[in-house]
């Protein structure tokens, strides 16, 4: 596939309040934070564009990304051929691995780079990975590979994600169990519409999978209203959930 | 990570913990892809995914294997392996990779075929080639002659 780098929109570090999760405690006073559960929902909702945009790099994929790949095909062989039960393996096998180790590696490394966002870092750590195995249910059979360990917290994070890694995307109702934080979180009632938050401010890391999107002109579509106080500053992300890429 | 071999060459020893991996700068370069402009990757994130994607491909095939042990058949083919991902739980790839294959395989019958034409067309022209010869030859010199040269 391409070699094209994903373009982001140049980002400003995440403001100091973040996404922030209050302790459910009453007596807040002041404007109420931002439910974890929208920050899951925008999360999701990049990761879904992006899966978008891999299916239409597959449809376009030419005769020349089946003879480069980005991976060495003879690799994965040996890689595989490392099973003992493996006997013989198709021509197409190693090109099919090519495709999908990279798209692992995407989805791992975004996932990972979501995770540094949320401890307000630019740099993409080992904790980083751990924290996206351990959250996420696929990569479960990795749980060895990064011991959970690595995936510490930082203590100045406002996100303390409970290790099990279950449900935790989509935000689906309670959480099961107090987090590993030991703080527990604030989650409105399903049903009710989210209050507004002119203080909620996005990441960053604009889901600009396809090329070209700097010319984002397509209105947002994001659900809560008070989107004015978030636009503002902000590269291009104007649109949640990112419209699909539109071919050129 | 190991020791990079000495004297380089192939295979034994210290190389051979390398091929359990796939080259880290190829897995950097995608994590690039991954990451906005201004991203940095620290190198033990690199190393950490360089691991990781060695046990995604022997996970995946190790269920694809057991597939086609199952069905006693010999190969491991692509569908085995989107099949594979799909009872994994990568149902996000499947799709995907179902067109990349069904791509590559086009692609392949194609040059296939390609390949097939040409060689035919070799054959035929050296059959025209060889029937010009022969043609020649008998306009020439009449046929005794080149039954009875001296040798």
């Amino acid at each position: 596939m391409d070699n094209q780098p994903l373009p982001y929109s140049t980002g400003q570090p995440p403001a100091p309040g973040g996404a922030p999760v209050v302790p459910g405690v009453s007596g807040s006073a002041g404007p109420p934070p931002v439910p974890h559960h929208h920050l899951l929902q925008q999360q999701q909702a990049q990761l879904q564009a992006f899966w978008a945009y891999q299916r239409q790099e597959a449809e376009r994929a030419s005769a020349s990304d089946f003879k480069n790949h980005q991976l060495p095909l003879a690799r994965i062989k040996k890689i595989m051929k490392a099973d003992e039960d493996v006997r013989m393996i198709s021509a197409e096998a190693p090109v099919l691995f090519a495709k999908a180790c990279e798209l692992f590696i995407l989805e791992l490394t975004i996932r990972s780079w979501l995770h540094a966002e949320e401890n307000k870092r630019r740099t993409l750590q080992r904790n980083d990975v751990a924290a996206a195995i351990a959250r996420t249910d696929v990569f479960d059979f990795l749980v060895d590979i990064v011991p959970r360990e690595e995936a510490k917290e930082e203590p100045g994070s406002a996100l303390g994600f409970a290790a099990s890694g279950t449900g935790v995307v989509g935000g689906g109702g309670a959480p099961g169990g107090a987090p590993a934080a030991g703080m527990p979180y604030y989650y409105p009632p399903m049903g009710q519409p989210a209050p507004m938050m002119p203080a909620w401010h996005v990441p960053a890391w604009d889901p600009a999978w396809q090329q070209g999107a700097a010319d984002v002109d397509h209105s947002g579509s994001f659900s809560e209203e008070g989107q004015a106080g978030f636009a503002a500053g902000h590269g291009g992300a104007d649109s949640f959930p990112p419209a699909p890429p539109r071919s050129e | 990570m190991s020791e990079a071999e000495a004297g380089g060459g192939s295979g034994s020893g210290g190389g051979k913990e390398q091929d359990r991996f796939l080259p880290i700068a190829n897995i950097g370069r995608i994590m690039r892809r991954a990451v906005p402009e201004n991203g940095k990757i620290a190198k033990d994130a690199k190393d950490c995914i360089q691991e990781c994607v060695s046990e995604f491909i022997s996970f995946i095939t190790s269920e694809a294997s057991d597939k086609c042990m199952k069905e006693r058949r010999k190969t491991i083919n692509g569908d085995d392996i989107i099949w594979s991902l799909g009872t994994l739980g990568f149902e996000e790839y499947v799709e995907a990779l179902k067109i990349y294959l069904k791509n590559y395989r086009e692609r392949v019958t194609q040059r296939v075929q390609n390949l097939l034409i040409r060689m035919e067309r070799n054959r035929f022209y050296s059959m025209v080639n060889l029937h010009h010869c022969l043609t020649a030859c008998r306009m020439e010199g009449g046929g005794s002659d080149w039954h009875s040269k001296p040798i």
